[in-house]
């Protein structure tokens, strides 16, 4: 929710967003990194190391689950690998080294439960690094990945036989 | 201040694009009503936007059965939260208050930013959800392009917030309509 004091205390942040709008760089040149760049560009690494993880857990996942279960935890694989294609992307376009993806899996367990721990985590990720990103069309595509992200959750909630959208504000915690 | 007038909101909604809303309503160019710029004109954009989903939910919820009337109820009371988040924002902001347009009003103005009538004549449950999913899906557009354009932290977040309720209840109405709920990677929604 938004109040007055801190819409107020927000207001020096309006001049360093004007200045976080990123040019695409050539294929030959490597931008200079700038302060908002290099915020971005940490943001943006967190997420990443995030959607490894992700694939990771469906990956294994998926291979364990069958019928329309199986086919759930295959779609919300290939969500992730797009989207950690999509932030790799943006991480080198900005000269930046994506990290190295986990090696780890999912180890046990009822994996749609651990598709709903991890799909909250997800929302609360993006719903943090959202306010954060400098650049407006990072925030665009973090919007973007947000909005697939609580999808999968009402989907997760729904085929655990729970409100598959309970709230109004939807931050990534165990209600909402 | 000057409240603006429901006729000035409607027709400054109607007369898409959202993104000039108030630059180019009657009101403001008779210097009646401010020319909003930055946070507040886009909050202003999202503030008419979610009350043409209030206005769209209260009619599915009039006509439809059982089913939608439930659903309708359960997500029209999430529209409700957002106005008044949005509306306490632009309060914030020192900007004048926007009438909530009646829902025939609301719906015309609907037709007009969907390029259809989302509810037409004698409309059964099926199609009420399709257009219930249709004014969702533009409900996300309108907040993954805000996205781009607010500045103010705060009101960033309360984006992703609403943003994301608005892709859930975008699933759960693809669901109903026998969509597949998941069609996309990245949802950017429509007409943003």
């Amino acid at each position: 929710m938004v109040d007055r004091r801190g819409l107020l205390i927000a207001a020096p942040a309006l001049l360093l967003t004007a200045c976080g709008t990123a040019a695409e760089p050539s294929p030959t040149t490597t931008p200079a990194p700038t302060p908002d760049g290099t915020a971005d560009a940490e943001e943006l690494t967190a997420l990443l190391a995030f959607e490894q993880r992700a694939v990771a857990f469906y990956a294994a996942a998926a291979g364990r689950a069958e019928g329309a279960r199986g086919a759930t935890l295959a779609r919300l694989l290939q969500h992730e690998r797009a989207h950690a294609a999509a932030l790799r992307g943006a991480l080198r376009a900005r000269g930046a080294r994506p990290p190295e993806p986990p090696a780890a899996g999912h180890e046990g367990g009822d994996p749609l439960a651990g598709a709903l721990a991890l799909e909250r985590e997800a929302v609360a990720a993006y719903e943090r690094a959202l306010p954060r990103l400098h650049d407006p069309d990072l925030r665009v595509l973090a919007a973007s990945i947000l909005a697939t992200e609580a999808e999968h959750l009402a989907v997760v909630r729904s085929e655990l036989g729970r409100v598959p959208a309970p709230a109004a504000f939807v931050t990534g915690s165990a209600r909402a | 201040m000057t409240a603006l007038t429901r006729r000035d909101a409607l027709v400054a909604v109607a007369a898409a694009p959202l993104a000039a809303l108030y630059a180019s309503a009657p009101a403001a160019a008779a210097g009646r009503a401010p020319t909003l710029e930055g946070d507040a004109a886009v909050i202003t954009e999202l503030l008419s936007r979610e009350h043409l989903g209030a206005a769209a939910y209260a009619h599915a919820g009039r006509r439809g059965g059982s089913r939608v009337r439930a659903l309708a109820r359960r997500f029209g009371s999430h529209e409700a939260e957002h106005e008044q988040a949005l509306a306490t924002a632009r309060e914030a902001l020192g900007v004048p208050p926007l009438e909530t347009p009646s829902r025939a009003q609301a719906l015309d103005a609907l037709a007009a930013a969907l390029g259809r009538r989302p509810f037409p004549r004698s409309a059964g449950d099926a199609v009420l959800l399709r257009g219930l999913l249709a004014v969702e899906e533009w409900l996300l557009g309108g907040w993954v392009d805000a996205a781009g354009r607010l500045r103010d932290p705060n009101l960033l977040r309360t984006a992703a917030q609403v943003l994301a309720s608005h892709a859930q209840h975008v699933a759960v109405l693809r669901t109903a309509v026998g969509h597949d709920p998941l069609p996309r990677a990245l949802d950017s929604g429509s007409g943003g």
